[in-house]
């Protein structure tokens, strides 16, 4: 295939040249550190880039070398590149560990690595310059008024595909320029909110404290859970049954594990003094779940019957005895919802109220605040709320470019191809003529 | 509404999703098959609303109710890619994966209240399980296509409309990867606060759509016909040995597609630190 050798090959050579630079630069100094991309450095390196991008496009037609960085070969040999470090990246566990060749070669921390970092950032320059192409291709056809050139039939998908193209080009080239040249300002900290207690730092990942632009005060957590389950706990095999009961109300009934089990009494928040052996309705701090189940041997007929608890930090548990080391137990109900209502006080002095929840993160200037967790050890009486506070300028660039691509991929899904009565292969260009073909010249 | 009247409202759904894909499969009548695969979806949709009725929240929240609407939107976006691009198989297709699902449904009844936790509660996550879905169907379809293209015993060329066909169901399959993807950097955003964390099955997932993307690029330079594509770049290919690469390429990615499936549950990388592995 001698086209293929002479025009991929300077195209591979040069992504394994950037590799062997990468391969350099992570002996001798480690991972990249993206710190020094804050606020404004970040920005103004982003701003000058995308000048150069585009200053490398005017220039195209005079200098050949720079056509050389976003033409069809740059384009597919910087994919190829991408796809199998991105292969690498999935198949070596991401541990941060430094030994062995993949950690000396930093890909056990692939986001930092120097190869990773600079093969994409070739693809992504490839990809600007691409679609800096693409819209002024745009624009004039739209500001000039011309249909394309040596255009004979109609088809009817050709621009608004085009259009989806070059729009899904923009926006992925967006989303990589605002995760490299945004890393630097993305700030992700937890915070832990106990109940009444005003709080304005929060922790990162490796220990760093975050002063905060608010002050947070939790005023109260609460968890709905989902029915109380029961499940068969076989003592020799030393699992739990895969079946359960789930004791939403009295009267409930299964068969688990050869047991034909049956709620005949559901307390959804229950204790019992320690010397008692049945559970009341209690809305004592650590109060629980408790169900009274009868168990009834589906073979041997053997009948049992007791109360069952998950227990608390308060109250203990309970288990109903089969025999032969096999128990009906409860485990801690799961949360379906779980909430925090806090206070935000600004530094504007502005103070408003908040419902925080899991998948509704509260937004408090560039900063979002998110549900994370809370005090599992004390369940729904957890008077601590972990939130997972997250900083990120960049997001209306990422959000809107998203949704673009969304759009466009729609578009793509409807507009792909072309008449397939036609026989043409994507409804572009074609060497053949007759009905519903036409020729396109190159660029 | 309840769980025991799904056996019949998904027996009437299921039938007349196969009398459509039958009609479309055997006679070719399109309209006969269209109106019957989405009356099949409507009688579906009537047991979805009645159950939403009865339990007074949308059926969101545990795996059998997800499952529903997995049947539901897998038949609607199977009868919408018929009705574009009337490949006869697309319709029974799409029956046999909504019926599979109806089925899984009505086997595993335990599955109705097991419980979804608070992270899946959201309106992305039965959009990006369906689209994925489709997609992965898609490609694995492309994927047999294509390997009896390149290895039938004629050994002959492919022609234009056998190519056109795998180019078509590359680029719907890839543009349900890519809403696939968006979706869930959307969602994860929304769930905790970071759009793309490379956690092994995003990481799979992004070199199974590098790997359609490749396809879609390179198809410029394969074949008689050009694609759609930007600016002429001079290398082009031809002969025969070039469809190697693209048939190669798209068995390729399906291998990566599978590895992001189901792969990465048992690969060591993964363990224990992927929160997709289930």
């Amino acid at each position: 295939m001698p086209a293929l050798d002479r025009n991929y090959r300077t195209s591979f050579l040069r992504c394994a040249l950037l590799i062997a630079a990468g391969t350099t630069l992570q002996f001798m100094t480690g991972g990249i550190d993206s710190g020094f991309l804050h606020y404004p450095w970040g920005l103004v390196l982003a701003v000058n880039y995308v000048y150069l991008l585009i200053l490398a496009y005017s220039f195209s037609s005079r200098y050949r070398w720079l056509r050389t960085l976003w033409d069809d070969r740059a384009c597919i040999s910087s994919s190829v590149t991408l796809l199998l470090l991105v292969i690498v990246f999935g198949l070596v566990r991401q541990e941060g560990s430094e030994n062995g060749p993949a950690g000396v070669l930093g890909f056990s921390s692939m986001r930092s690595s120097w190869i990773f970092c600079i093969v994409l950032f070739y693809f992504m320059t490839a990809l600007g310059i691409r679609s800096v192409a693409e819209l002024d291709a745009l624009f004039r056809r739209i500001f000039r008024r011309r249909p394309f050139p040596g255009f004979v039939a109609v088809q009817p998908f050709h621009g608004i595909r085009r259009a989806a193209v070059t729009l899904i080009h923009l926006c992925v080239f967006l989303i990589l320029l605002a995760g490299m040249f945004g890393s630097g300002d993305k700030i992700r900290c937890r915070l832990t909110a106990h109940q009444g207690v005003p709080v304005g730092m929060a922790m990162t990942g490796d220990g760093r404290s975050v002063g905060l632009p608010f002050v947070l005060v939790l005023k109260d957590f609460s968890i709905d859970e989902y029915p109380p389950r029961l499940y068969v706990y076989d003592g020799k095999a030393g699992v739990p049954s895969r079946e359960f009961l789930s004791a939403g109300e009295d009267g409930a009934e299964a068969s688990v594990e050869g047991w034909s089990l049956r709620a005949d009494t559901v307390l959804l928040s229950a204790g019992k003094m320690p010397a008692d052996d049945r559970y009341v309705p209690s809305d004592h701090v650590g109060a629980m779940p408790a169900v009274l189940v009868s168990a009834r041997n589906e073979v041997s007929g053997v009948s049992r019957r007791g109360w069952v608890s998950c227990g608390s930090h308060v109250f203990g548990s309970s288990s109903l005895d089969l025999g032969e080391g096999s128990a009906v137990v409860m485990p801690y109900p799961q949360a379906r919802r779980y909430t925090s209502e806090v206070g935000i006080s600004r530094k504007d002095g502005e103070e408003r109220e908040y419902v925080i929840e899991v998948n509704h993160p509260v937004r408090i200037g560039a900063w979002r605040i998110y549900q994370s967790g809370y005090d599992t050890d004390t369940g729904r009486w957890s008077t601590v709320s972990i939130l997972e506070c997250v900083r990120d300028p960049w997001f209306p660039v990422v959000r809107i470019s998203l949704w673009m691509i969304l759009v466009s991929a729609a578009v793509i899904a409807v507009a792909a191809g072309g008449s397939r009565a036609a026989g043409i292969l994507s409804g572009g260009v074609s060497c053949k003529t007759g009905n519903g073909t036409f020729r396109e010249e190159g660029e | 509404m309840t769980w025991e009247y799904l056996i019949w409202f998904g027996g009437a759904a299921s039938l007349l999703w196969l009398a459509g894909a039958l009609s479309g499969a055997v006679s070719g009548k399109i309209r006969t098959a269209v109106v019957l695969s989405l009356a099949g979806s409507f009688v579906f949709s009537i047991f979805i609303a009645g159950m939403w009725m009865s339990l007074e929240r949308p059926p969101m929240r545990t795996v059998g109710e997800t499952r529903l609407w997995y049947s539901l939107f897998l038949s609607l976006t199977g009868t919408a890619v018929y009705t574009r691009w009337r490949y006869r198989w697309i319709l029974p297709f799409s029956c046999v994966m909504s019926v599979v699902f109806l089925c899984i449904n009505l086997l595993k009844p335990e599955i109705h209240d097991q419980s979804l936790m608070p992270a899946l509660q959201s309106v992305w996550f039965i959009p990006h399980v369906t689209v994925y879905m489709f997609a992965y169907a898609i490609l694995g379809a492309v994927t047999l296509f294509a390997l009896y293209l390149w290895l039938r015993p004629s050994g002959r060329c492919p022609s234009d409309e056998e190519m056109s066909m795998c180019d078509n169901l590359v680029r719907i399959g890839w543009s349900f990867l890519t809403l696939g993807m968006v979706m869930g950097a959307l969602w994860a955003k929304q769930a905790w606060g970071d759009w793309w964390t490379w956690d092994p099955k995003e990481t799979w997932a992004f070199a199974t759509w590098l790997g359609y993307l490749l396809y879609l690029h390179l198809r410029p330079a394969v074949g008689p016909a050009r694609q759609d594509s930007g600016p002429a770049s001079g290398s082009r290919m031809s002969g025969t040995a070039e469809y190697d690469i693209l048939f190669a390429l798209l068995v390729f990615s399906f291998l990566l597609l599978q590895m992001c499936w189901y792969g990465i549950n048992y690969l060591p990388a993964a363990q224990g630190i992927s929160i997709h592995t289930y």
